[in-house]
């Protein structure tokens, strides 16, 4: 007996926002990665548990970029009600992906 | 459309108009669109010395309507309407004056008056050099620079174009044989760019550089592209008036202008120039309070002085505050422009909730120019404080303007 049906579905829609999530995460590394570059640092592996300020060449400003260049590529502001807190860069996937 | 007016045309006015507007009513404000009309309103108030108000043809009418309740302006002629019922003149007349607004790049709109005989004179003194002369209104005709333009041409009894923008422009200025250009550097920087490589420059007997700070690379590009026989670059602004005239073809003025004990005295107090002038406004109007700065007007620009020479590198209420650090945008864009490739740009904030302002630019670059924002924030490292960097960049073909013609910082 596989799954009940009910069960079988919120299964496929877990699934579903993990594929998404993964998307999100590359587009949120690429862009983190866009500024450290664009901002005269070396590009770096990034992983979901990274910490963006304390394990990257992002300081806060670079922050602020990357937070106005993921508005403009995912047309979200999770911050529009105010300020949000995050540190990891998978912290800050998960404001994209409830938005 | 380009339109050229010929100021030895007499007035022509609508029905009705002319009474009001020598003054037989009280004040009077005046809402015109077309040059021409606008124009005529002018001078026919000037010669009766009546107190006009002139309404900037791009204010909203909800805008219009707020200004028109707060000053309480009895008599409003506008363009295509019927003269509204006449107003009993005041027992005492109205103190002939010209009333307009200030650009208000920062809040609302004010209404500065000056007398006709000092707001006419500096541009009287240029026309009078060049009877005959041609000129293009780069400004917005009811700003204090444009009001300069019509004093002058008025003084050489000669003609103003009107047109479009400056990318359509190179065409209707050889038309129209123009021999005098006066406008921002923006606009210049903007002229320049859409001259055709095979479209001859005009002989210009003069070019001048107003109405925004004025730097030396844009002084170069005017004098490269038209080669004036005078290229002149002047500082004024609304509530001061025409207050320093430069013929040297160099960035800011000699310092000697500050010790000279001549009809505008100038000084520099705190890092902020002061200027004692006879052009200056005669005050703002009842509802926007009064103008008790003493002999000295403290502008709000900020001056510094190095090698004889004083410059002037921005405005007080134009730094623009990033997490505590205050940045001067014009030396900001100054150091983007002089990057090779870029044509023009402009520095403005982009709120953010990290930081709360984030610098930001939009860049202009030359055609067939390539430049990666990699690359810009590189070059402007080597010339500018960390701070000082624009963070988010938008390359566009053309920059943003008010529609004054200056530099939105929002």
């Amino acid at each position: 007996m596989g799954n009940p049906p009910a069960a079988r579905a919120r299964c496929i829609i877990s699934l579903q926002v993990a594929i998404m999530s993964q998307q999100l995460l590359q587009v949120v590394s690429a862009t983190v990665n866009e500024v450290i570059v664009e901002n005269g640092g070396k590009a770096t592996e990034l992983a979901a548990d990274t910490d963006l300020l304390s394990e990257t060449a992002l300081d806060s400003i670079g922050l602020a970029l990357v937070v106005v260049k993921l508005e403009e590529k995912t047309g979200k502001d999770p911050f529009k009600d105010g300020f949000v807190r995050f540190q990891t860069l998978g912290e800050l996937v998960a404001l994209y992906a409830d938005g | 459309m380009a339109e050229l007016f010929d100021f030895n045309k007499p007035p022509q006015l609508p029905a009705g108009w002319t009474d009001a507007l020598r003054g037989a009513h009280g004040p009077v404000a005046v809402r015109a669109h077309s040059p021409s009309l606008l124009n005529d309103c002018l001078r026919t108030a000037q010669a009766g010395d009546a107190q006009l108000i002139t309404l900037p043809s791009h204010f909203h009418d909800s805008q219009v309507e707020a200004l028109v309740q707060r000053h309480g302006f009895a008599l409003v002629l506008a363009e295509g309407e019927a003269v509204p019922e006449l107003p009993t003149p005041p027992a005492e007349r109205a103190t002939g004056a010209l009333g307009l607004f200030t650009s208000g790049t920062s809040g609302e709109p004010k209404l500065a008056f000056h007398r006709w005989q000092r707001i006419g004179a500096p541009g009287r003194f240029a026309g009078e050099r060049l009877p005959g002369s041609r000129w293009l209104m780069a400004y917005s005709p009811l700003s204090y620079a444009g009001l300069q333009v019509f004093f002058a041409v008025q003084a050489a009894k000669g003609q103003v174009l009107y047109c479009d923008g400056p990318t359509t422009a190179p065409q209707a200025i050889v038309d129209a044989d123009l021999n005098v250009i006066s406008a921002t550097p923006t606009y210049w920087r903007m002229l320049a760019n859409a001259w055709p490589t095979d479209l001859p420059t005009p002989q210009l007997q003069q070019a001048t550089l107003g109405g925004e700070r004025v730097d030396q690379s844009t002084l170069d590009l005017v004098q490269r592209l038209f080669s004036p026989a005078k290229l002149t670059h002047i500082y004024a602004s609304t509530e001061v008036g025409s207050a320093i005239v430069v013929s040297d073809g160099r960035e800011g003025f000699p310092v000697h202008m500050l010790e000279r004990d001549g009809r505008v005295g100038l000084r520099v107090r705190d890092g902020q120039l002061e200027v004692r002038s006879p052009y200056r406004m005669l005050g703002y109007g009842a509802a926007d309070g009064a103008d008790d700065d003493g002999d000295w007007y403290r502008t709000p620009d900020l001056a510094e002085i190095r090698d004889g020479r004083v410059y002037i590198v921005g405005r007080s209420d134009a730094v623009v505050n990033v997490g505590g650090a205050k940045i001067p945008p014009e030396e900001v864009e100054a150091a983007v422009n002089r990057i090779p490739g870029v044509r023009d740009s402009r520095v403005f904030l982009k709120r953010s909730p990290i930081i709360g302002s984030l610098l930001s630019a939009e860049v202009a670059l030359e055609d067939g120019a390539e430049l990666a924002a990699a690359e810009l924030k590189a070059t402007l490292r080597e010339h500018l404080p960390a701070n000082w960097i624009p963070q988010y960049l938008v390359f566009t073909s053309d920059i943003t303007l008010n529609a004054n013609g200056k530099k939105s910082r929002r």
